[in-house]
């Protein structure tokens, strides 16, 4: 018998092999993000997530604690030297948000290209945490949610576009800086009196461990699941009553889809969930350590 | 020549037979993209193009999934090893004095000014503190620009990240476009038996960097995947247009002067007080161990794979039911401008996969990324010539001091 973190884990595996992130980097979004500006877009690569399954914000934010980095970083004499160039360019960057490479208006054009890709899902699995219930915020470790991953459960996912969105940090960034702070532990560049060390920032615990390198994102959602579960009067009225909120697996609220619930004669769940086309949904993250995200090793 | 028994050897037979069917032998360094991504025309289409030649990427024989990723710039890197580097013997900052030198660096930084002697005398005149020094100034930079490292400094200054002016590829979106229209036209055959499986010999020594299973999003460990795999396969693949897109880096870019620093490790020019070293550079941990230098771009593509290999009534459904999401060998399934997959059964259960894509749309189906050791290997000649010339005392003392 599955529990529902066990449930959560196989189909985060499963949608990870299909949209070609390897599930040791990917991570779900726990609800399923709608941007609508760049600001919202670049917001997400502006993360360092925490670690886990689901794409949650850790302590720090990329371009805070890359700015601190560099701040903590000796300049050397060459015009050319990395941590000279990346202190001139966060100086002439001032205090405009941070920004990526590729815009929303261009990642929606991309979108529209992308190919589509459909695929089913049946349950049985393996455990991990930390995963919401059935609809937004409600606790995963028993309730209705239990007693749906507990029974057989068949879904189809499709999407008629889906990305793989990859794109650099704009012009406040300088890559050979932060490589040349990662090979050098100890000692220069970094300046002895700061409080920001190696240790501080790629350690453990660190403020640059980890980076989103690519989200994937999808046009025209369609997900259906039905479920063996009988579910009582009770158990029904209370998926009815939260379903608005949005329901597993994006917890998509009525705003951004269209969610179908019903029950058979037999208390069995049928769920749908469908996006309008040309309303892009990003649905995972593919993350990489900061020493991947540098191309060392 | 063997029948591939697992997936995985077939994975491994399809690399060698796409490689070879694209002319290319077992040795070049050549990796399959999947999913094959399309190529966007319109507004910033080169620098999206050029990206996929900046971005470094991992190193991995069949898949590259990051291509286009991360954080770790080519042309970064490259101004980053520059700045560890020196030039063997430079007058002309001494003859100019520092007040000049930084008004003069920082206008090549703005692209105010050429980098030539004629450009810097022309400009001293209007520049307060080099206006004593124009004619001077300008022999000594003209002198200096034969040094390697300093004409590759001076270069780079107007090129982002350190100047300006945009990093460049020598062709453009729209070219690429009409050369991939009137590129050739490109097929192979594989039979059932012809598989060549060995991948040990490949540059990547056979690294995969994964695969999916038949289709996207299965894996490929099934149980119906292991039966594709160990049956008889055989695939006709044609493209109506191929192009092995090899641009070069534009002026920002100087091989003789990567070479010379690639080819010697620990020495000048290396500046031995940098944090930035050969080790981090083109170390095994370092930032610049591998370069993109060719995109193999398809228009049309058309790949029929047929397999004997008898299937049950529900593997059929499973495998049709599968098949939108895209059909091994490339994943790319359908959707405007992309490719479509479908795959069909003879009564006898064999299984017949057709992958094609659209007129028009570039896809990139694979790229050449060469380790540095090859990359810059050219150069070696090259760089025992410069050595000796510039940084070799008698040698130096005989090319630049004559008496």
């Amino acid at each position: 018998m599955a529990t529902f973190d066990e449930l959560q884990i196989l189909l985060l595996k499963r949608t990870l092999q299909a949209f070609g992130v390897p599930d040791t980097a990917g991570k779900t979004f726990q609800p399923a993000t709608v941007p609508d500006s760049d600001q919202t877009l670049w917001g997400l690569f502006n993360i360092i997530p925490a670690d886990g399954p689901v794409f949650v914000q850790s302590g720090s934010q990329f371009f805070p604690a890359y700015s601190a980095v560099i701040g903590s970083l000796v300049a050397g004499h060459s015009p050319f030297n990395p941590i000279t160039v990346a202190k001139r360019k966060l100086a002439d960057w001032g205090t405009k948000p941070s920004a990526w490479s590729i815009d929303e208006a261009t990642m929606l054009q991309m979108l529209a290209l992308a190919p589509s890709a459909r695929f089913p899902f049946s349950s049985s699995g393996a455990p991990e945490t930390p995963f919401w219930g059935l609809w937004a915020a409600s606790p995963p470790v028993d309730g209705v949610a239990g007693v749906l991953a507990a029974a057989k459960l068949d879904m189809t996912l499709s999407f008629d576009h889906l990305l793989n969105f990859a794109t650099t940090p704009s012009d406040w960034y300088l890559s050979s800086a932060l490589a040349n702070a990662y090979s050098n532990k100890h000692g220069a560049p970094w300046d002895p009196t700061s409080p920001i060390t190696w240790t501080t920032t790629f350690g453990p615990g660190g403020t640059l461990v980890r980076m989103p390198a690519s989200l994937i994102i999808a046009d025209t959602l369609s997900i259906t699941y039905t479920s063996e579960t009988a579910f009582g009067p009770g158990g029904q009225a209370e998926i009815l009553a939260n379903a608005a909120a949005g329901v597993w697996p994006y917890y998509l609220s009525s705003g951004n889809a269209t969610t179908h619930i019903s029950f058979d004669s037999h208390g069995r769940l049928t769920a749908s969930i469908t996006t309008p086309a040309g309303q892009p949904v990003i649905l995972a993250a593919s993350v990489l350590s900061a020493s991947a995200y540098l191309g060392l090793g | 020549m063997t029948s591939p028994v697992t997936f995985d050897q077939l994975q491994d037979g399809f690399y060698n037979a796409l490689a070879a069917g694209l002319g290319y032998d077992t040795t070049t360094p050549f990796q399959v993209v999947q999913p094959s991504p399309p190529l966007v025309g319109g507004l910033g289409a080169d620098g999206r193009l050029w990206n996929y030649l900046d971005i470094i990427p991992p190193a991995t024989l069949n898949m590259n999934t990051s291509l286009g990723a991360g954080g770790n710039k080519f042309s970064v890197d490259y101004q980053g090893v520059l700045s560890a580097l020196q030039p063997a013997s430079e007058q002309f900052l001494n003859t100019v004095k520092q007040p000049c030198y930084d008004n003069w660096a920082s206008a090549r930084a703005k692209g105010a000014v050429g980098p030539t002697g004629q450009n810097f005398q022309l400009w001293a005149y209007g520049c307060a503190p080099c206006q004593t020094v124009a004619r001077q100034g300008a022999i000594a930079l003209n002198r200096d620009n034969l040094d390697p490292v300093f004409v590759a400094q001076n270069n780079a200054m107007a090129y982002q990240p350190t100047g300006t002016d945009p990093i460049t590829f020598s062709i453009d979106y729209d070219t690429m476009l009409r050369l991939l229209m009137s590129a050739p036209t490109r097929s192979f055959t594989v039979g059932k038996s012809d598989w060549n499986t060995d991948v040990s010999r490949t540059w990547a020594n056979g690294k995969s960097g994964g695969f999916f299973g038949l289709w996207g999003g299965s894996s490929s460990t099934s149980i119906t995947t292991q039966k594709f795999g160990g049956s008889g396969v055989s695939v006709t693949a044609s493209f109506a247009n191929v192009l092995p897109f090899a641009a070069s880096p534009g002026n920002w870019f100087s091989s003789a002067a990567m070479g010379l620093a690639y080819h010697n490790p620990n020495a000048a020019p290396w500046d031995p007080t940098s944090t930035i070293n050969w080790e981090n550079s083109f170390g095994k941990n370092g930032n610049m161990q591998r370069f993109t230098t060719t995109l193999l771009l398809v228009n049309q593509m058309d790949i029929q794979v047929t397999s004997t290999a008898v299937y049950t009534e529900a593997e059929q459904t499973e495998i049709r039911r599968n098949s939108s999401s895209g059909l091994w060998p490339f994943y790319s399934s359908g959707g405007s401008g992309g490719t479509s997959s479908s795959a069909s059964f003879t009564n006898t259960g064999n299984m017949h996969i057709s992958i094609t894509s659209n007129a028009g749309v570039p896809i990139i189906i694979g790229a050449i990324v060469e380790p540095v050791k090859t990359y810059l290997g050219g150069e070696a000649e090259a760089a025992k010539f410069l050595t000796e010339t510039f940084y070799d005392t008698t040698a130096k003392k005989r090319v630049l001091e004559p008496s």
